[in-house]
């Protein structure tokens, strides 16, 4: 049971290989500090996973990096390589000369269909070197044009050509401004298609990452790389081995099936987020100690007032008494559909989650036993003692993915930089259907 | 792309710190042989092929011969004179019907007031046409204004400020002997040209975290096809100071970006409205760094209504030669009007007596109507400018969105 | 021209021969031996006799003690031959001259031979019931589950029912419908997540399933092809099976030729002049049949009915002769019986008679059921009914037994009234020899 991993552009690439570095890490961690069998298996799991061993007794990750230019490709194989842990496979990535401009259309009717069968013959490979294929996960930003417009065509061929496979995305969302200026044209061209196409669509804001670097993290000059790094965390946190409610003893043979029937059965609401505790400092990690009802206390916290971080939530905030019905009335309450609890580390059993189990926080029609489920491992994850990640599949995204399609109907509204997507097959009429499924996933999602 | 050509066989020798066996990928064209042998004989001579002189040749071959990469033409062309306007606007006709593929990015300098050519108006109006016509992204560059910077650079440097000694290496004034009397009059304003173009190619050159393709330029700061004059300002211009600069400083360089003293032209964008505006950092600055200068200077900087986060952000980690970090600020900004406007008054007041008319007309191809479609162009140009200079200061409200009916 | 048609002939026959071997008839003959059994000629019946043996222990399925124990004995399979021949209808006169005899019928020409051979293979859809067995295969891989297809089918009412379910939310009661629905469909995109998983472990375990049967297969079987025997035997079988099959379609394009050659065998066999009644009825009979197998004649319609109505008056003249034979048989010691007497009897039996003819006379459209014995009617249950079409073969079967039934009720009412007749005779006889004075009559048992 394995996960292909597809890293597209250069957020893609960079996030990869940061998710590839958190896993080796923690399951060498495993091995070494719990020589038992306990840290065995699971180091015996998470290999089998995330990586191939080759003839040669090295580590390669089961991924493919496609982009449309080199560089960042390069360096992150060379610095891969230079982790003596683990690497890329030699062959097991796709570039071009040119990259896709940050046009969306340049890298979805361009490139995309241009190169086509060269990246599908790559991932063919490397599902095929997978006893069982748990899944694929895509990694690619909404912004630029590689990620989201390659990126979204490579989504569609892989639907296509694994029908009955699990396709789980995860978007990077640019920064609300300074990245990239069609960035918002580019997004709602990016997950209106996805929505179609995959099973689920995990998204981290790069606004609310950067905010954890800089508040919790305490990094002063905050990098591409820092922001990637958490991003790598909270991913490899959900995606690392864990016991699940109906595997007690064993690691789930079926990681990602078991968390989209847990999260995205309904084909309206698809979009996931996550949030993890704590984040923190690795010279202050060494001074700090939890309790479960401390953390799971704070993330819930987290959870209903829809916050990324625990520094600054508001308190005041509270589940509306049962009931009462919809949540509309109350602002700043965020209503889940489905919660999936993952709580690692030291006395993972004694952990109570009951308080994820209230009602109130759910919608009126999926129940709360039926809306939230616990994974649980005994292992430290990624040298904090104990750690909890909550994937919420709720109203969190919808304010920001409501804020961008906002700008980008504005700009459309005065066709500004429309020529330069129509110059490549990306008609008016194209831009009108994303549109209006983006504003059927904001009503559905609004009226939860 | 655009890394230098590297000549196949010899093997590459860096003898004394010369570069011997890269071939720049440049095509140079004049009318007359004069500026071409002399350069052919400079420091450069190393570096250019002997054929790239010859009129006619070699766009095509030089692209063609270049490997896939090369998608681009940086083109340099001055819109005084006959050569430079005449012969450039029609390579860009050539270079468009080619390769339209490849971005066409021109540098346009344009003449002064008192320019010695009398004609340069026509000349210039007439090759505006062909720039808004053919061109992806013209980097308009006044004469005037490379001369005002390279006065205050001397006046500095005479001076002698504590703190801003001129290093003599750097690559802002580099050359043989820096400012030293040997110099030639142009060439310290084509330097600044010059190391514009450096920065603009550097994210393609280098490695960063955040890259910036040419083509990323044109996507995100045209959002009109035919408004394609972005501004350009360029930092450090005369601080050319220590190598480790405190956040004081780095941020004080995203500010100079932004004033009057540091545009390539003469404007002032920042009491004009923005459309798109992009910002290619070169050095050890981070994305935080940008976000916080970003964050400081948008709210002194009018952004149209349906742009307001209209940024693009560029990141490369390797600095010009001799500084820490360099920053180019393009923006599209309508403080291009004013330039427009002053060139068509200049043309309208030669154009009204049909003075030296004559000298074009007998012109083989040549028309009057050339002229008036020239000059109709560019006041169409100017109105569309002024129109999105109307909405400045007004409120405007955001587009209703489409409503699913529930 | 002549050339040329004989030559196609050849083909045509050689065709239903290649079909028969490849539907596992065994014995087939070459193709000369039918043309030399057009001729009547001699040294064809042997192999007839076989043919017709091993395509008659076919199609009809008697008890397996039989089969074994005659595998050889030529004269074994005639008589087995004639006596299903009979049973199913067939009514040769030559059958009837034999079957009373102990001998396997030496004096059947081998033109008969071949004409029973067109009855039998005209007789339905007979090589089409074998051909589905041979290349039942076939049926079991187009039958094989559709699981994937169903699901992409099951989307798309939830995306109707999504539209309906928000046309309705501005109803009455909308929050809990709205909420049922959601519900539901939620509850249908799990199931079909949970289907997924189980498909990838299925997969899984196949993969492993294969790596383990190829690892311990030993190393003897170091070709890659040995882990999966199963593969290559299907695959031989479905080769034969389209082998089979295209013998078969091959057969289809000659049929039509072939049944205008055997016309030419009836033709032949009318023109010869030796015993015109009998002969001429089954051949007249056949050649009605031979008409409708070979549709594609052009005016074989018209042609067909004059012939049917010829055949009929023929099997009326038939009946005659039959009848007044019945009544010699009924007589045994030759002994004239008073007239009014015999009128009675005449009038009785031809009664019978035409209501015997009557029960005839729908002729079953698929005379393969009439083919099948009644004693064994469920043998291999799994058989031609599994395969051939249902809504043909219930109410013909249906008409078979109930025709069995009154043909013995016949029988039974027919030799009552043989011992009635002989019992009134023997008194007869009694009272006449007891009128004669110094004879004494034994009475022949019973």
């Amino acid at each position: 049971m394995s996960v292909v991993t597809v890293q597209l552009g250069q957020c893609g690439n960079q996030v990869g290989q940061e998710l590839f570095d958190v896993i080796s890490s923690d399951t060498n961690d495993a091995q070494r500090y719990r020589p038992s069998a306990q840290g065995k298996t699971y180091h015996a799991c998470s290999q089998e996973r995330f990586l191939n061993e080759e003839i040669t007794g090295e580590l390669s990750a089961r991924a493919v990096l496609i982009d449309m230019e080199p560089k960042v490709i390069a360096q992150a194989m060379a610095t891969a390589a230079k982790s003596g842990r683990w690497k890329y496979g030699d062959q097991s990535f796709f570039c071009q000369k040119q990259g896709s401009g940050n046009n969306w259309a340049n890298g979805f009717c361009v490139h995309g269909p241009r190169h086509e069968e060269a990246v599908g013959d790559l991932v063919r490979r490397e599902v095929e070197r997978c006893d069982r294929l748990a899944g694929i996960l895509s990694l690619m930003s909404v912004a630029g044009g590689t990620g989201s417009g390659v990126g979204t065509y490579v989504t569609q061929c892989l639907r296509d050509a694994y029908p009955h496979s699990f396709i789980l995305n995860q978007l990077t969302w640019p920064y609300g401004t300074g990245e990239v200026i069609v960035q918002n044209y580019n997004s709602v061209l990016t997950l209106s298609r996805l929505y179609q196409c995959s099973d689920a669509i995990l998204v981290h804001e790069n606004d609310a990452v950067h905010r954890i670097c800089a508040q919790l993290m305490n990094i002063k000059h905050i990098s591409f790389s820092d922001v990637n790094k958490v991003i790598a965390h909270q991913l490899g946190s959900v995606l690392q081995p864990a016991h699940t409610a109906d595997t007690h003893s064993q690691y789930s043979r079926n990681p990602m099936g078991e968390l989209l029937s847990r999260l995205v059965c309904h084909p309206e609401y698809r979009l996931l987020s996550v949030c993890s505790i704590p984040h923190m400092s690795s010279s202050s990690l060494a001074y700090s100690a939890f309790t479960w009802p401390g953390l799971l206390k704070h993330l819930r916290q987290m959870l209903i007032t829809s916050a990324k971080m625990e520094e600054g939530i508001d308190w005041q905030v509270r589940a509306p008494p049962v009931g009462q019905g919809t949540a509309e009335k109350l602002s700043g309450f965020n209503t889940s559909l489905a919660n999936l609890l993952i709580l690692r580390g030291k006395d993972v059993s004694s952990a109570d989650t009951c308080g994820f189990l209230d009602p109130a926080l759910y919608s009126p029609w999926l129940p709360a036993e039926g809306a939230i489920s616990t994974w649980r491992s005994p292992l430290p994850f990624n040298k904090y003692e104990k750690s909890a990640t909550l994937v919420s599949n709720s109203q969190s995204l919808l304010k920001p993915l409501d804020l961008m399609v906002g700008k980008a109907w504005n700009m459309f509204a005065s066709r500004a930089y429309v020529h330069q997507y129509t110059k490549f097959g990306i008609t008016e009429e194209d831009f009108l259907d994303s549109f209006t499924c983006l504003e059927q996933v904001i009503s559905s999602y609004r009226h939860l | 792309m655009s890394t230098p050509r590297r000549n196949n066989g010899e093997g590459c020798d860096i003898a004394g710190g010369k570069i011997r066996c890269l071939k720049a990928r440049a095509v140079l064209i004049d009318m007359e042989e004069g500026v071409v042998n002399e350069i052919l004989q400079g420091p450069l001579r190393d570096v250019l092929t002997a054929r790239s002189s010859s009129r006619r040749v070699g766009i095509r071959q030089q692209l063609g011969c270049g490997t896939q990469g090369v998608r681009l033409g940086v083109q340099g062309a001055d819109c005084g004179e006959g050569t430079g306007s005449g012969l450039g606007s029609c390579v860009l006709n050539l270079l468009e019907e080619e390769f339209p593929d490849v971005c066409r990015f021109v540098t346009a300098v344009y003449p002064s007031a008192e320019d010695d050519v009398i004609t340069s108006p026509y000349n210039s109006v007439l090759a505006m046409r062909e720039l808004t016509e053919h061109a992806d992204c013209v980097l308009p560059v006044e004469n005037q204004s490379l001369v005002d910077i390279v006065n205050k650079i001397k006046h500095m440097a005479h001076t002698g400020k504590p703190g801003s000694v001129i290093k003599k290496d750097s690559t802002l004034i580099s050359g043989q002997g820096g400012v030293s009397k040997s110099e030639k009059p142009f060439d310290a304003m084509n330097n600044i040209v010059a190391n514009l173009l450096l920065n603009l190619t550097s994210s393609a050159r280098f490695e960063g975290s955040l890259n910036m393709d040419l083509n990323e330029i044109t996507m995100n700061l045209v959002p009109f096809p035919r408004l394609h004059y972005l501004v350009s300002s360029l930092t450090p211009l005369y601080t050319l100071a220590d190598v480790n600069v405190p956040t004081r400083r780095l941020d004080q360089m995203f500010t100079d970006a932004f004033s009057k003293d540091h545009q390539l032209i003469r404007a002032d964008p920042k009491h004009s409205l923005y459309l798109a505006c992009a910002l290619m950092v070169r050095g050890n600055v981070q994305v935080s760094d940008l976000r916080r200068n970003i964050e400081r200077l948008k709210p002194s900087l009018p952004f149209i209504s349906w742009n307001q986060e209209g940024w693009k952000t560029g990141l490369c980690s390797v600095p010009p030669v001799g500084h820490s970090h360099s920053l180019l600020a393009l923006a599209n900004n309508t403080c291009v009007k004013p330039t427009f406007i002053d060139l068509r008054e200049r043309f309208t007041r030669l154009y009204r007596k049909k003075a030296h008319l004559h000298h074009y007309l007998h012109v083989e191809g040549m028309e009057q109507a050339c002229f008036t479609e020239a000059l109709s162009s560019l006041s169409s140009l100017i109105e569309e400018y002024s129109q999105l200079d109307a909405t400045k200061n007004l409120l405007m409200p955001d587009a209703p969105r489409l409503n699913i009916a529930t | 021209m002549q050339r040329g048609k004989s030559v196609k002939i050849k083909e045509v026959i050689g065709s239903l021969c290649k079909l028969l071997s490849a539907l596992g008839v065994d014995s087939v003959p070459g193709t000369d031996t039918f043309r030399r059994a057009k001729f009547n000629k001699g040294d064809a019946v042997e192999d007839l006799w076989r043919l017709l043996y091993s395509l008659l222990s076919k199609a009809v399925l008697w008890g397996c003690a039989c089969q074994a124990t005659k595998k050889h004995d030529i004269g074994a399979q005639a008589r087995l031959v004639s006596a299903v021949l009979w049973q199913f209808g067939y009514g040769a006169p030559w059958l009837a001259q034999t079957r009373g005899e102990d001998g396997w019928g030496e004096e059947v020409g081998s033109r008969d031979l071949l004409l029973a051979l067109g009855w039998v293979i005209s007789s339905g859809s007979l090589l089409e019931t074998l051909l589905g067995e041979q290349a039942g295969g076939l049926e079991t891989l187009t039958s094989l589950p559709e699981v994937s297809d169903c699901w992409p089918g099951v989307e798309i009412p939830a995306g109707t029912e999504r539209g309906a379910g928000q046309c309705g939310r501005g109803l009455t009661g909308k929050g809990e419908r709205e909420g049922d629905l959601r519900r539901l469909q939620w509850e249908q995109g799990k199931l079909r997540l949970l289907w997924r998983g189980l498909q990838a472990a299925q997969a899984e375990r196949a993969r492993l399933l294969h790596q383990v049967l190829s690892s311990t297969s030993g190393p003897s079987d170091t070709h890659p092809a040995a882990g999966c025997t199963g593969h290559s035997k299907e695959l031989a079988r479905s080769q034969t099976d389209i082998q089979v099959l295209d013998i078969y379609l091959d057969w289809k394009l000659m049929e039509p030729l072939f049944w205008c050659w055997m016309d030419s065998v009836i033709d032949t066999e009318l023109a010869e002049p030796s015993p015109p009644s009998h002969r001429g009825a089954v051949a007249m009979a056949l050649k009605s049949v031979v008409v409708k197998g070979a549709r594609c004649q052009g005016d074989s319609g018209r042609r067909g009915m004059d012939e049917l109505s010829e055949m009929l008056l023929l099997l009326q003249v038939q009946l005659k002769a039959w009848q007044v034979e019945l009544i010699n048989h009924a007589s045994p010691s030759g002994i004239v019986t008073s007239s009014p007497e015999k009128a009675k009897i005449q009038e009785r039996v031809k009664l019978r008679l035409c209501s015997l003819t009557e029960a005839y006379a729908p002729r079953p459209t698929n005379r393969r059921h009439r083919l099948r014995p009644p004693e064994h009617p469920t043998h291999r249950p799994h058989r031609p009914t599994k395969h051939s079409p249902s809504q043909a073969g219930q109410p013909i079967e249906a008409q078979a037994s109930r025709l069995i039934k009154e043909l013995r009720e016949e029988e039974a009412g027919l030799r009552q009234e043989v011992k009635r007749l002989r019992r009134g005779q023997r008194e007869e006889l009694q009272e006449l020899a007891s009128r004669l004075e110094g004879v004494v009559l034994i009475p022949p048992l019973n």
